[in-house]
């Protein structure tokens, strides 16, 4: 509605403006210092100095730290009424098998949180981290910041004898010297899987298995997996490098070497490949071995799982490096149900819990008593893919993506989104 | 003119307080979250765990990764840029899509559909009440090689093999944004054109003005602003989309701006993440600005 200029509100006097500047400069400091509260101010929720981070490696092994103020619980205790509360990737534990553990100990309520990245799992550990009482498939590059940080507590190897008698004695613990604050819970290859019924290279055979992602025959057919460490690690592998290289120069090598593949190769980038090669939208991907046990529940009719192979690279013609790895337990520190939470970890190292829980979640448990005859025979993995299966021996053929310096991270992720535009 | 409300008996503070809750909601939902993307864009990095660490106080502010974000913008090699100019790309193409697909339906519904005026409403508002992710979802299955969209285009001769819909082509993600915006292009104009006095329409066509003449000299004027309205309400979140890209696409020649900033906040580069937003809304600050002029002016001519 127009006014006229006699009924406006007068506009600001001086002393209106003066008055109301110094109001707001009251108040900005005051909305600061009631957020700053509100904050997180410190990075060691443990208490104590600044925390300095130790970059492990098989080469440097690192022993975390045990403190004062961070004790693992006593030996012998009961176990809590729960209910246990469980923080991990979607599906990792089948809700049959927590089922069957809260049945094991009393009907205890056994609740499942998601979450997506392991950032995302850093992230809410800081701010909610007593919140949960087991922390499944922590990668093994932040197992160190979350035992630095204060964040996870030690365990008590007494209520985990299981453990004890199946954990694979192959499996490294340089990044927890003692195993003090993890235990492994599964193990992986990265590799590549494509559809043989549509693309004719023998990628087993080929001197370089990792240039198929830059064979323009299969233009805008390849996908990498979407994260800084594993799309570059295809670059630095292909070249030769360690998928923990720090050199700058080298890293700007590879990068071009990426940009140009995203560039005229037009890749994906996600971690969903199991719905994507078994639809045939994409034919050639980078990929865990744990997810080929999903392509068989998403293959469209007429389609048989023998169409699909997988290449772990150590394994081709030319045996070319790749990677392994394996994802940890930890307890938050501050878990309401640190006994149950134990008692998780020992229940799903149970051989029969461990082969009921592989069934459905794909990913392998390093243990003893699990073999591929076992796997197959009993129906877990697809006979033809019976070489996605990892052994003891197979350890020392890969590289192990290993926890980075703040700034080569932050240079990982410049890079990455640089070739991905953040896709 | 409205004759004011009379004061009565109600204290002074009366009327003003009835504008509390929506201050009180605007200030906790809006501005203190923005003061926090503020002081994560100017803050600090945790060097353990490589996330934001906020510093409120503005004298301590690190201005160092938004003056990286502003040259990395300036720099037309980079990213940032690249993507910029892509999202804005993408966004004229589905934004003028979405007028010239709203509008037509909306002139329709509002002059033509008659009795049937609310079942088409609802007809067509309906689908989206479905989660965006969920309709989104929908399309995937639907553009996959063997799914129902290249199944009718072989059948009716229209194609001889598959298309790839989903490997990362730009048409698939402009398409993705138009189905997932139309709606909000089509609410404001329908509102807008079922308001239009028919008298006004007549006198025009009494003055000798035809169909056409009357559509482009009165109906279309008369809907000017909620055109712009329904431009600016399907641009603005648009721009900030990132879901569609990653789901219909997720290659570095389709990615969008706010893929940039997910990919940033989700990772160590958290502070140059807040600094996109930052820019990214001072940026699209300059249509809602323009809109906002545009509707005064309009008001003020209106009242004349």
């Amino acid at each position: 509605m127009l006014q006229h200029p006699k009924d406006r509100p007068n506009p600001l006097s001086r002393r209106e403006f003066l008055k109301r500047t110094a109001a707001a400069g009251i108040a900005i400091p005051s909305l600061a210092a009631i957020l700053a509260a509100c904050g997180n101010s410190s990075s060691t929720p443990g208490g104590g100095g600044e925390p300095t981070l130790k970059l492990a490696s098989p080469d440097n092994p690192v022993t975390l730290a045990l403190t004062a103020d961070n004790p693992a619980i006593a030996d012998g205790l009961a176990s809590e009424s729960g209910p246990l509360k469980i923080f991990g990737y979607s599906d990792y534990i089948w809700k049959k098998v927590r089922n069957q553990f809260g049945d094991s100990f009393g009907g205890v309520p056994v609740e499942y949180t998601v979450f997506d990245t392991p950032d995302e799992m850093v992230s809410k550990m800081q701010t909610n981290g007593p919140d949960f009482d087991l922390l499944v498939t922590v990668t093994l590059d932040n197992i160190g910041k979350l035992a630095t940080g204060g964040l996870i507590q030690p365990l008590n190897h007494t209520y985990l004898d299981n453990v004890g008698a199946e954990l694979w004695s192959a499996i490294p613990d340089y990044y927890d010297v003692g195993r003090q604050y993890s235990i492994p819970y599964v193990v992986f290859t990265t590799g590549i899987a494509w559809r043989n019924d549509l693309i004719s290279t023998d990628i087993g055979a080929m001197d370089n298995p990792y240039d198929i992602y830059w064979d323009e025959t299969y233009k805008g057919q390849a996908h990498l997996l979407n994260g800084s460490r594993d799309m570059l690690a295809v670059g630095l592998l292909r070249n030769g490098y360690s998928p923990n290289e720090d050199d700058p120069a080298i890293m700007e090598k590879v990068k071009q070497d990426m940009l140009a593949g995203a560039e005229t190769m037009g890749w994906k980038f996600d971690h969903v490949d199991y719905t994507e090669l078994s639809s045939s939208t994409w034919q050639v991907h980078n990929t865990w071995s744990g997810q080929m046990v999903y392509y068989q529940y998403y293959l469209p009719k007429g389609l048989d799982i023998t169409s699909l192979s997988y290449l772990w690279p150590p394994q081709g013609a030319a045996a070319k490096p790749g990677l392994v790895s394996h994802d940890l337990f930890a307890i938050p520190k501050g878990a309401q149900n640190p006994v149950l939470a134990h008692q998780m970890i020992n229940f799903l190292y149970d051989p029969a819990n461990a082969l009921t829980n592989y069934t459905y979640e794909g990913y392998q448990p390093p243990m003893n008593s699990l073999d591929v005859d076992t796997a197959v025979s009993k129906g877990y993995l697809p006979e033809s893919l019976n070489y996605t299966f990892i052994t003891q021996d197979m350890l020392p053929l890969g590289v192990t993506q290993l926890e980075l310096a703040p700034a080569v991270n932050q240079l990982y992720q410049q890079i990455y989104q640089e070739v991905t535009g953040g896709a | 003119m409205l004759k004011a409300e009379p004061r009565g008996w109600f204290p002074r503070w009366f009327w003003p307080s009835f504008a509390g809750p929506a201050s009180i909601w605007l200030l906790l939902f809006f501005l203190l979250p923005f003061y926090v993307i503020l002081a994560v864009a100017f803050g600090r990095l945790d060097q353990v765990f490589l996330t934001a660490e906020p510093v409120y106080n503005p004298l301590q502010w690190n201005t160092g990764p938004f003056r990286d974000v502003l040259g990395q913008l300036s720099d037309s090699r980079s990213i940032a840029q690249l993507t910029f100019v892509r999202t804005l790309g993408y966004v004229g193409i589905a934004t003028s899509l979405c007028l010239v697909i709203g509008y037509p339906v909306a002139y329709f519904i509002a002059r033509h559909a008659g009795r049937a005026k609310t079942f088409f409403l609802v007809a067509f508002v309906a689908p989206f009440w479905i989660s965006y992710m969920m309709r989104m979802f929908a399309w995937v299955n639907l553009l996959q090689p063997d799914g129902y969209v290249n199944r009718i285009l072989t059948a009716l001769h229209l194609q001889s093999s598959p298309r790839l819909f989903l490997n990362g082509k730009a048409s698939t993600v402009v398409m993705g944004l138009v189905y997932g915006y139309v709606p909000y292009m089509i609410l404001p104009l329908y509102g807008m054109l079922d308001r239009i006095n028919r008298s006004t329409l007549e006198a025009a066509r009494d003055l000798g003005a035809g169909q056409v003449k009357t559509f482009f000299r009165v109906t279309l004027p008369l809907s000017r602003q909620a055109i712009l309205a329904g431009c600016v309400i399907v641009a603005l979140p648009m721009f900030g989309d990132y879901f569609t890209q990653t789901l219909l696409a997720s290659t570095r020649q389709t990615a969008m701006f706010g893929n940039l900033i997910v990919s940033s906040i989700e990772s160590s580069l958290v502070n140059q993440g807040a600094s996109l937003v930052i820019v990214m809304l001072a940026l699209l600050m300059i249509p809602m600005i323009y809109y906002l002029r545009s509707t005064k002016a309009a008001q003020e001519m209106a009242d004349r």
